[in-house]
């Protein structure tokens, strides 16, 4: 481009060469027609498809639902030998839909059908030869068809990335395997990720339910080497697994009640929350009251509330009266009060200054005894028993719709 | 050619040169965008294909999301949209309505469907929001929370309802926005791959206009008939398939809507929450929240996640859509100006050294420099410098491209989720991204002009506007203030509501005393307004009896030169006026409908000003005006109305109300 | 809860879920076992279903997650005697809910029977002729 500037002459032009241009113009055309064309195409192709495919989906599901239930012997490898393509290709759809929502001896018929379709062995073969996207469909595949493969090939293969490690994880724990709860430990953990996905946890929470301690031994051993965010997540974990913990060895989540992170302190107390029972643990951590107050972040402070709510003991509900006068957070004494409503005992003493039968904290312009403003905590509680009894309205399935007023 | 047309031909010669290569610079910019998209959607077509045979529903680790929905005169369509965000397919799921002060019937329309009762207890810690007036809970369902407010505006009342909730994430959601039913499930997958890091995730918003909603969920998606919805489909299309994603590839995200976007909870607190004084607080919440992160040196990640898809209603009139439009680019221009520090520095990533300078350059200044060119061209052909080849390359560079991307847009779209799914549809969109290059987009390039000289002038009315409503129906609101005492008894401005389809339901609300005489009729008290587009000299009434701009009563012969397209006139028939009733003068607060109304009263510095209030000794002289559909229940035998046919009242004059630094009105 | 065993041949029942996929399943397995079926899509088409004063199903199968209306909220209706059919009617909820609170939630809303998904439809009809009482 050209700028051609002459004070003498009458015009003064911008020349754009003629075959830039052109040549601009040409591309441009060029590409819209082609974005048109390719637009249209794929269009077209996916309204044909889905037009021949929902008959056959249909048909298909009948069929499939009548061999199910409605002989004694399903048949599938003589049925799936008269498929096309196209059907066996809707038929692995339908059966991946059915694979999640069945269990039982219906589930391993559907899975026959897997086999029939070759399923099983293209996803090994996936595995062994493909790259990531089809090796985590296989993952998949072969957890619905509760179908494990040899070890070496997960470990030679499925070790790369977590998502991968979880995927395989899986496949044993929909398998049941004997060894699910060692390679599936060792699959998730050894790797020391810096954190898990939802997927991960829950993968490591379902492994571990059927034996933790290999993920107890782990832990006992590695915690203190692990990322804050992988320690917080394991302990979220460890919450849910008291039924199953026997005579494992915590002292790692006593431990991690020190921790310098607040969240990983916060995840260790929740996860103690569901281990009252446990009369060592509790002799570990002690009266709790010195810890929780001399705890900086209010997060923690909550989580250990909740804690000692779950316990419900006398010491531990003890323990949060004490602890009611005094903590100066908001949303630490709402989760405070929530702790210790359960417990309250309409006969007791009262928590805080609130008397039940006085006149409503923080309704009025109620003043202290001592001429303060009205207790905090009161608020708190007030706050926390009225959402109780909406719960407890909302639940309600007795024929009069009343309004209840009393508290228990 | 004299020295001054030399230098005017020269200057026009270097405006032409600089607008082409800027052209060029921003549309390779936009280009690089789509293709970075085109990859962004593969990898995340892939992502949506894979469903591991884990159960969200069955897993104690899902994510809790509370639904933050913001409702301000909703009345038509929160039930159903409280009802369908109920029926969402989610584990873990609350519900928090806030009625920001609505002057319709939300609120009771909430309170009946849903059974709702009061807390009794306050809420035990400090929320930064506009008093709260109660918290209500359902006796049916109980995870649906109901927070009545005094009026804030859309910011404020986001702040309540995530102040409000305990669950880590929250989905920021219009209370007319439509959600898919999986919408939650999908929107909220960062958060499930990456707890650590995700801080915050939008889907797509698609416009609804023409497809059948029912039960709260879009039960078939077609096409808008018109054209302007359908540009705008094509918009939306562009703006999320091609824009979002390859923002996102570029990890530069730094939009997402308000209408369909999830939060950390906790994140989204340190930041502060909503910034009030602004009008695209979801834009402003995203670019904060990167200051934020990049400043506290914490690892994060924005995602989009295309397939979720939100639908809203678009406008389908140009004056709506400009308004809003121009709402857009004043939010724009705004955050944009706070987050200046963030400009080229290292420290803020990519979204600092690339993304906002190239937003801005491309969505902020490129109309501006758009709209320039469009004029510099009828001035060089004047010139005789008009050559046939820079119009042509002028031409390629804005609609040429323009086209180009928007069929890539359209392409993405059908390749990975193809919700239009007839190829006749497909067809008809293709169009609208020609009809969006020839018309529409010089028309917005107008629409930018307008919304810079509004954001220059430092257009309040619209941030006050937006304390009211924050529809996308807004009328102008010319900034209001103290009438002068120009006219005797004061012409009050007290307003009534006219009824329209929406505010039928504006009777019903337990502390307006309506007047029902008629069919159509209702008023409210003024502070209970109705959004309707024929009572814009009485909605804005309304704002003069709260607000600080200065202005006056002026008695005009032309009912446009004032604020809004009315005026006021004295008549003893009210049923000349827009609505059915008008205001009287009277000493008896309660003479007309509602138990209040306006009296002119001396403010501190002692401007007078009108305010609303049941005691009419506290104004000037010892009465105020009261609206009223009897024109006798005033002193005298007549009253004020507000129309737009100044003839319709005795003589030919009426009250106008001009601002005193703006002659003419603003609309 | 039990009804009392019923001379009747013909056993009815009404299943509410909106997934395509369970409600084939059901209708399959429960026919198959002789059952009169009432199938609904969703929660408020179950709650029509229950309303109908002709309607005296032997067993209701309930999803939670439904559309227009929870599985939870129409069999609390049911127990609270809002509808046509019989408060004690035996009640399964079958549902992908399956966090110790759900199941919590299910039992306290009055459901005798509750299973998660995935399930085993062998499983589901024994539960469903036990709660009859065949």
């Amino acid at each position: 481009m050209t700028v051609i500037a002459d004070p003498s002459s009458a015009t003064t032009a911008v020349a754009i060469p003629p075959v830039a241009l052109t040549a601009a113009v040409v591309v441009l055309a060029a590409s819209l027609a082609a974005v048109v064309i390719v637009t249209l195409g794929y269009s077209l192709r996916a309204d044909r498809r889905r037009r021949r495919r929902t008959p056959i989906r249909a048909d298909l599901r009948s069929a499939l639902l009548d061999r199910l239930y409605g002989r004694d012997e399903p048949a599938w490898d003589e049925w799936v030998a008269t498929l096309s393509t196209t059907e066996r290709d809707e038929l692995e759809s339908l059966l991946d839909v059915y694979l999640r929502e069945l269990r039982g001896r219906d589930a391993d018929s559907l899975a026959e059908l897997g086999v029939a379709l070759g399923i099983d062995e293209r996803a090994r073969r996936d595995i062994a030869d493909g790259g990531y996207w089809e090796r985590i469909h296989a993952l998949v595949w072969l957890a619905l068809l509760r179908d494990a493969p040899d070890r070496s090939l997960l470990e030679t293969h499925c070790r790369e990335t977590p998502r991968e490690r979880a995927a395989a994880a899986r496949v044993l724990y929909a398998a049941e395997t004997t060894d699910l709860a060692t390679t599936g430990i060792e699959l998730l953990l050894e790797a020391e990720p810096r954190s898990f996905s939802v997927f991960g946890i829950d993968t490591l929470y379902r492994v571990s339910e059927t034996d933790p301690a290999p993920l107890f031994e782990r832990a006992a051993a590695d915690f203190e080497t692990w990322e804050p965010a992988l320690q917080q997540q394991v302990l979220l974990v460890t919450r849910h697994l008291h039924t199953v913990v026997g005579g494992a060895d915590l002292s790692w989540v006593i431990g991690a009640l020190s921790n310098p992170e607040p969240r990983v302190r916060s995840a260790a107390w929740r996860a103690l929350d569901a281990y009252g029972w446990n009369r060592g643990l509790r002799a570990d951590i002690g009266a709790g009251s010195d810890r929780i107050a001399d705890e900086p972040a209010p997060s923690v402070r909550a989580s250990a509330y909740r804690a000692l709510g779950a316990w419900g003991d006398t010491e531990a509900v003890t323990a949060l009266r004490a602890a009611a006068g005094s903590e100066p957070d908001d949303r630490a004494r709402v989760a405070l009060a929530r702790a210790l409503f359960p417990h309250w005992d309409p006969d007791g003493p009262a928590p805080g200054r609130w008397d039940p039968d006085g006149p409503a904290p923080g309704r009025e312009n109620a003043v202290g005894s001592d001429g303060d403003a009205v207790d905090p905590f009161d608020a708190a509680w007030r706050w926390t028993s009225e959402h109780a009894r909406f719960d407890r309205l909302a639940r309600n399935i007795s024929g009069a719709r009343t309004r209840e007023v009393t508290r228990r | 050619m004299t020295a001054l047309e030399s230098i005017g031909t020269t200057l026009v010669v270097a405006s032409g040169v600089l607008i082409v290569t800027y052209y060029l610079l921003i549309n390779a910019g936009y280009l690089l965008i789509h293709v970075l998209a085109l990859f962004e959607l593969r990898d995340n077509v892939r992502e949506s294909e894979w469903t591991p045979s884990f159960r969200a529903f069955d897993s104690p680790f899902y994510p809790g999301v509370a639904m933050v929905v913001p409702a301000y005169n909703e009345a038509a369509t929160i039930v159903e949209s409280v009802r369908s965000m109920l029926s969402l397919n989610y584990p873990d799921q609350e519900i928090v309505v806030v009625n920001d002060g609505s002057t319709d019937a939300t609120f009771a329309r909430l309170r009946e469907a849903y059974d709702l009762e009061l807390v009794d207890a306050d809420v035990p810690y400090d929320v930064p929001a506009e008093p709260i007036r109660g918290v209500y809970r359902s006796r049916t369902h109980e995870d649906l929370l109901v927070v009545d407010k005094e009026n804030g505006g859309k910011s404020d009342a986001l702040n309540a309802g995530v102040w409000l909730t305990e669950q880590t994430l929250f989905c920021a959601v219009d209370a007319d926005t439509v959600l898919d039913r999986n919408a939650l499930l999908q929107v909220v997958k960062p958060f499930l791959e990456e707890p650590e890091r995700a801080v915050a995730s939008g889907g797509t918003i698609r416009v609804a206009n023409n497809c059948v909603v029912e039960d709260g969920e879009v039960q078939e998606v077609h096409l808008p008939e018109t054209g302007l919805p359908g540009i705008q489909v094509m918009e939306y299309l562009r703006a999320f398939y091609s824009g979002r994603l390859g923002l996102a590839r570029l990890k530069g995200l730094i939009l997402i809507s308000g209408a369909f976007g999830v939060f950390r909870t906790d994140r989204v607190r340190e930041i502060g929450g909503y910034r009030h004084d602004t009008i695209t607080e979801d834009f402003d919440v995203v670019v904060r929240l990167h200051e934020y992160l990049s400043d506290e040196d914490v690892d994060y990640t924005v995602d989009f996640i295309p397939e979720p898809v939100a639908w809203t209603e678009v406008p389908d009139t140009l004056r709506t859509l400009g308004r809003q439009r121009r709402r857009w680019y004043r939010g724009m221009m705004e955050t944009v100006v706070a987050s200046r520090r963030m400009f080229f520095r290292r420290a803020y990533g990519r979204v600092g050294t690339v993304i906002l300078p190239f937003f801005t350059a491309a969505e902020a200044l490129g109309p501006l420099i758009e709209g320039f060119g469009y004029v510099l061209l009828p001035i060089a052909w004047y010139l005789g410098i008009l050559n046939i080849e820079f119009f042509l390359t002028f031409l390629l560079l804005t609609v040429g491209a323009g086209i180009f991307l928007s069929w890539f847009g359209v392409l993405s779209e059908v390749w990975s989720y193809n919700r239009y799914e007839s190829p006749w549809d497909v067809l008809r969109l293709l169009w609208y991204g020609v009809l969006e290059n020839f018309g529409y987009r010089q028309w917005k390039t107008i629409v930018a002009w307008h919304g810079l000289i509004e954001y220059l002038r430092g257009d309040q009315s619209w941030g006050v506007m937006e304390r009211r409503g924050f529809g996308t129906d807004d009328e102008a609101a010319p900034p209001s203030a103290a009438p002068g005492a120009t006219v005797t008894p004061g012409a009050t401005a007290t307003t009534a509501g006219t009824e329209t389809a929406r505010s039928a339901a504006t009777a019903t609300d337990e502390t307006a005393a309506t007047d029902r005489t008629a069919a159509n009729s209702g008023f409210v008290w003024i502070d209970w307004l109705t959004e309707a587009s024929d009572t814009d000299g009485l909605r804005w009434l309304d704002r003069i009896a709260t607000e600080e701009a200065p202005g006056r009563f002026a008695p005009v012969t032309d009912p446009t030169v004032g604020a809004g397209d009315g005026g006021f006139v004295w008549t003893r028939d009210f049923a000349d006026s827009v609505g059915d009733g008008g205001f009287v003068w009277t000493t008896d607060p309660s003479d007309g409908a509602g138990d209040g109304g306006f009296v002119l009263a001396p403010d501190a510095d002692g401007a007078l000003r009108l305010i609303e209030t049941t005691a009419f000794t506290d104004g000037v002289g010892d009465g105020g005006f009261v609206w009223t559909t009897d024109p006798t229940v005033g002193a005298g035998d007549g009253g004020f109305v507000w129309t737009r046919e100044f003839a319709d009242g005795a003589g030919d004059e009426g009250l106008v109300w001009v601002v005193d630094a703006f002659g003419d009105g603003d609309d | 809860m039990n009804q009392p065993c019923r001379r009747t041949v013909t056993k009815s029942a009404v299943i509410a879920d909106d997934d395509e996929t369970i409600r084939s399943i059901l209708q399959y397995k429960l026919s198959n076992a002789g059952f009169d079926l009432t199938v609904c899509h969703d929660g408020e088409a179950g709650r029509e279903a229950l309303n109908d004063p002709d309607a005296d199903p032997d067993i209701v199968i309930l999803d939670v997650m439904m559309p227009r209306l929870k599985g939870t909220q129409l069999l609390r209706t049911v127990r609270r005697g809002e509808l046509a059919v019989d408060p004690d009617v035996p009640v399964i909820m079958l549902t992908s809910r399956g966090t110790e609170d759900d199941v919590l939630e299910g039992l306290e809303s009055g459901a005798n029977e509750y299973l998660t998904k995935p399930f085993s439809p062998n499983e589901l009809l024994a539960r469903v002729e036990r709660l009859i009482g065949v």
